[in-house]
């Protein structure tokens, strides 16, 4: 009987001539955003390797600068866009995405999109995350709010129940009938982005495919929330005015009001210092260590006589290494303690704030399902971290292969003095990302994960088990 | 007419669900302002915590000054009456003040820096602010900021399409229309009479955030010109939706059509167009990984940092004919630190190139997304309220050059300085403190003004034309 009230429904839908131009229209817009999305990314990969290509190119031209030298030259590591970054581009614009590894200091990652375009990078962002759990759920509203009022007010539910029919089944078929054109607007974008990928010569691994599945998954999850909702609402209230009014309304606070409200809130709770403050507080703290560039450091000059003791001579020139690298890397060792500390309670904060949203995610579906896009797209707050973290592990190993190389290669004449060999810096690797895999996504995301699902519970429920309070006539009969 | 206008207000006050839309604008607006002046103030704290840093640094210098000092005492080898010295220690900063205004329109001020460091010695970085986003919680600024910009653009229209969409609708649905077209002398007057009062209901409110905003944030009294401009066009802004809402009315559509209408006006003209408009642009100007820069502040830097000076000497006495290659035999010169500064110029050359080149590309993308103006009037307004409280790309370019001029200020004095072989003495040194300085960028300029408004008037025109062309066609098919 259910299958009977979707077939009807969809046919009633494939009817209206307003939703089908409607829903036409969208599909096009939609493939047509998907192509030029797909252009831009490999746009986008082209110019990451050129960039890569260049930035290695100088590293390989380095002649005559010592082996600290070069870490103080530095190199630039690029943040790689996920396969699936397209479909839901997440925090990836207001990120930076150009990271200079060099010594001494941990650098944030500059140069984001949103750094060099204006006050458009406000209005939105038309990748297939934003359309479906934003815009799609708004039309899925406007095209279901008369769906069970309209049937109501024109007499005909009075007369389905009357024919024994069971409001639940009314209530479902129609719901099912919604979610299957929604389900349209999955396939179409899912589908055209992987076809214009591979058309682009992007191949997918078995991750890829596993986190698209999931990104589909969920927003399927939560679309069904949306149409159960809306139809429960078309049902509920007396007319399809009045439920149009209230599904608006609802949208507005799910998808544009509560989440800057929470992510406010989620600052608030757990305020974050100013640049300035976190500037200094590490530059105070750093200030405590070892300076192994001021011969006068306290510290530096206890170091060497540990390192004098330790190879058992008295002078530096009697030393087999060049004393320079150790003292460097002693350096290196206590920023490196100074950064996790502020680099770590920062992000800790920030885990705190989007703990906010996870939170209030079980008051509201949107935000669920924004999450897991994000995540399941490569694209939320934890992927970009991972990026950091690995930026920060290259360059710890490449001061570390530097500052050995400034200790150990080369020979002390009889003079004391010491010689530096000549260095083939090309030798040392460069940055590789590794990617995260899928249930990296979901061991960050599991709240919303766990948020969906009730949702979906609690939707499927109150149509189930609320379905007869239902009124069959409307107020004006 | 009054008649109408009662029966409108009987019909949006008894309306729970109307009545319900009008206090969450209401509300949304009043935390929207709250918001923002607490976003201008932590702005502020930033700016007076880089004051503090500034002060105590030449605070720490001036006493050395007065106690005849040269530096600090476990550092023997500084000696801040030295220009690369006094560079260091005369910590100045070019920072951007908030306006009055930035509070109701917070802009880009929440991703890109507000404040630079000025030191001629440690490189001209004009774009070494890291990204906020990158430092905080980049989720936040994903969810968007929540100003009164972001109220009158995006909700302003919302609250007119619950007040109006069946207006008109109604009637048609329940076969009322040819009744109400008997009674009336004209259904075109009678139409604009009805929805006059929803649009002047709106634009009240509207009216009431500007003022409500204007007081709390301080424009009304400091920049009252460019408050006015800012409540003109959200005004303006308001009757453009009213209208073209009323003319998906006129139409003659039903209830649901017209909602559908007004939603999908809504959704282009908030959501898409911009989104779209974003999206293409970004194909036709992508934002790669400014690898010139890159270029610039790492490899052309070292090989500026590795090359004889006799490669730079001649350019550098050229474009300073005020200065002659001083007499080495001096006491007071000093080759390195000559050298030091002749290569910093010539580094800050290249920044200057570099910074040229990036600024067009900017420019070159954002003249792109203006083609779009006529078609996207969300942005424009969004665009025209961000530049008069100094919060758009527009005043950050034009902070980047003010600090790109306070390096090479402070360059110039210092070169000056080192090429007259002379120490600094405290006056001198207090000298270097001008090349910092805090400025608001906001501009209440006519010209923007009148631009954004034709823009607005033109898209209003445009998308009337299009919407009354499509639903006369319409009537002539159904009737």
């Amino acid at each position: 009987m259910i299958a009977r009230f979707f077939r009807l429904e969809l046919r009633a839908i494939c009817g209206d001539g307003r939703v089908v131009a409607l829903v036409s229209i969208a599909l096009v817009t939609l493939i047509i955003s998907v192509w030029i999305g797909v252009n831009n990314q490999s746009t986008t990969a082209k110019g990451r390797a050129d960039a890569v290509e260049v930035a290695r190119e100088q590293w390989e031209s380095i002649e005559n600068l010592s082996a600290h030298a070069v870490a103080h030259y530095g190199s630039f590591v690029y943040k790689p866009n996920g396969a699936l970054a397209m479909l839901d581009s997440g925090v990836m614009p207001f990120t930076g995405k150009v990271l200079r590894v060099e010594a001494h200091v941990q650098n944030p990652p500059a140069h984001s999109d949103a750094s060099t375009w204006s006050s458009l990078v406000r209005l939105g962002a038309f990748d297939a995350g934003i359309i479906l759990a934003q815009i799609i759920p708004l039309l899925l509203a406007f095209t279901a709010f008369s769906s069970v009022a309209r049937d109501r007010e024109a007499g005909l539910l009075r007369m389905l129940i009357a024919q024994g029919v069971s409001m639940r089944t009314v209530l479902l078929g129609k719901a099912l009938a919604y979610w299957a054109l929604a389900l349209l607007f999955l396939a179409a974008l899912v589908s055209a982005q992987v076809i214009f990928d591979v058309m682009a010569g992007s191949t997918y691994t078995g991750d890829t495919l596993a986190r698209l599945m999931m990104f589909s998954g969920s927003h399927a999850i939560h679309l069904l929330i949306v149409v159960l909702g809306s139809v429960w609402i078309s049902a509920r209230i007396a007319d399809a005015r009045s439920a149009l009014a209230v599904l608006t309304i609802a949208w507005l606070g799910a998808t544009v009001l509560m989440p800057r409200m929470t992510a406010q809130l989620g600052s608030q709770l757990f305020p974050l210092d100013s640049q300035v403050q976190f500037e200094d507080g590490m530059k105070e703290d750093r200030a405590q260590g070892l300076d192994g560039h001021d011969p006068a450091d306290e510290r530096r000059n206890e170091l060497l006589a540990k390192i004098l003791a330790d190879y058992g001579v008295d002078e530096v020139s009697e030393l087999p290494v060049n004393v320079g690298g150790l003292l460097m890397q002693a350096d290196e060792d206590y920023g490196n303690l100074v950064w996790d500390e502020h680099f770590g309670s920062r992000h800790e904060v920030v885990r705190n704030q989007i703990g906010v949203v996870q939170a209030a995610s079980f008051l509201n579906p949107f935000l669920a399902v924004r999450g897991l896009s994000m995540a399941f797209a490569g694209t939320d707050q934890f992927h970009d971290a991972q990026f950091q973290r690995q930026a920060e592990d290259y360059r710890r190993e490449l001061v570390l292969i530097l500052n050995d190389l400034d200790a150990k290669a080369g020979s002390r004449g009889e003079d004391g003095r010491w010689t530096r060999e000549k260095v083939d810096y090309s030798a040392i690797a460069d940055f590789r990302f590794q990617p995260q895999t899928t249930g990296f996504a979901l061991s960050h995301r599991w709240p919303e994960l766990v948020s969906l699902l009730l949702w979906l519970g609690l939707s499927v429920a109150l149509l189930s088990t609320r379905a007869n309070r239902i009124p069959v006539v409307g107020a004006g009969r | 007419m009054i008649h109408l206008l009662q029966f409108e207000w009987l019909r949006i006050t008894r309306s729970p669900m109307r009545a319900t839309a009008i206090i969450i604008f209401v509300l949304c607006g009043v935390y929207a302002i709250g918001s923002g002046v607490q976003h201008v103030g932590k702005w502020e704290q930033t700016l007076e915590e880089l004051q503090t840093r500034q002060t105590e640094r030449r605070t720490e210098a001036l006493g050395w000054f007065d106690a005849g000092e040269t530096g600090p005492a476990d550092r023997t080898y500084i000696d801040v009456s030295q220009p690369r010295w006094a560079d260091s220690y005369a910590a100045a900063y070019w920072t951007m003040k908030p306006e009055p205004l930035s509070a109701l329109a917070i802009g880009i001020s929440d991703i890109r820096g507000s404040w630079a460091s000025i030191s001629a010695t440690t490189g001209a970085r004009p774009f070494e602010t890291s990204d906020p986003g990158t430092l905080g919680n980049a989720e936040k600024l994903l969810a968007g900021n929540f100003d009164l910009v972001f109220v009158l653009a995006y909700l302003t229209p919302l609250l007119l399409l619950i007040l109006l969409f069946d207006v008109g609708g109604l009637e048609r649905d329940l076969g009322m229309m040819r009744l109400v077209r008997t009674q009336v002398p004209s259904s075109a007057r009678w139409m604009i009479q009805r929805v006059s009062l929803p649009i002047l209901i709106v634009a009240g409110l509207v009216l009431l955030l500007c003022l409500v905003g204007g007081f709390w944030s301080g424009a009304m009294g400091d920049s009252f010109s460019s408050w006015l401009t800012f409540a003109g066009l959200s005004l303006g802004y308001t009757v453009l939706w009213g209208v073209l809402f009323s003319m998906v009315l006129a139409g003659g559509a039903g209830t649901s059509t017209a909602a559908l209408w007004m939603v999908g006006l809504w959704l282009s003209i908030c959501v898409l167009v911009p989104a779209a408009v974003r999206q293409t642009v970004s194909q036709s100007h992508p934002v790669l990984f400014a690898t010139e820069l890159t270029t610039t502040l790492r490899s052309e830097r070292y090989e500026i940092l590795l090359s004889s000076l006799d490669e730079f000497e001649e350019g550098f006495y050229k474009s300073r004919p005020g200065l002659a290659r001083p007499d080495e035999s001096s006491e007071n010169y000093s080759a390195s630190a000559m050298s030091t500064f002749i290569k910093q110029a010539e580094f800050l050359k290249l920044v200057e190139d570099v910074t040229d080149s990036l600024v067009a590309d900017e420019l070159a993308r954002e003249a792109a997304v203006a083609r779009f103006g006529l078609v996207n009037p969300a942005y424009v307004f969004q665009r025209a309220l961000c530049i008069l409280a100094g919060t758009e790309s527009d005043s950050y370019r034009a902070h980047r050059g003010d600090v790109l001029q306070a390096v090479t200020a402070r360059l110039d004095a210092l070169i000056d300085a080192q090429w007259a072989g002379r120490s600094l003495d405290r006056p001198g040194f207090e000298s270097l403190f001008a090349n910092g300085a805090s400025k608001g960028y906001g501009s209440s300029n006519a010209r923007i003004t009148a631009i954004s408004l034709s823009g607005l008037l033109g898209a209003g025109v445009l998308l009337i034309f299009l919407v009354a062309r499509t639903q006369r066609q319409r009537e002539r098919k159904f009737g």
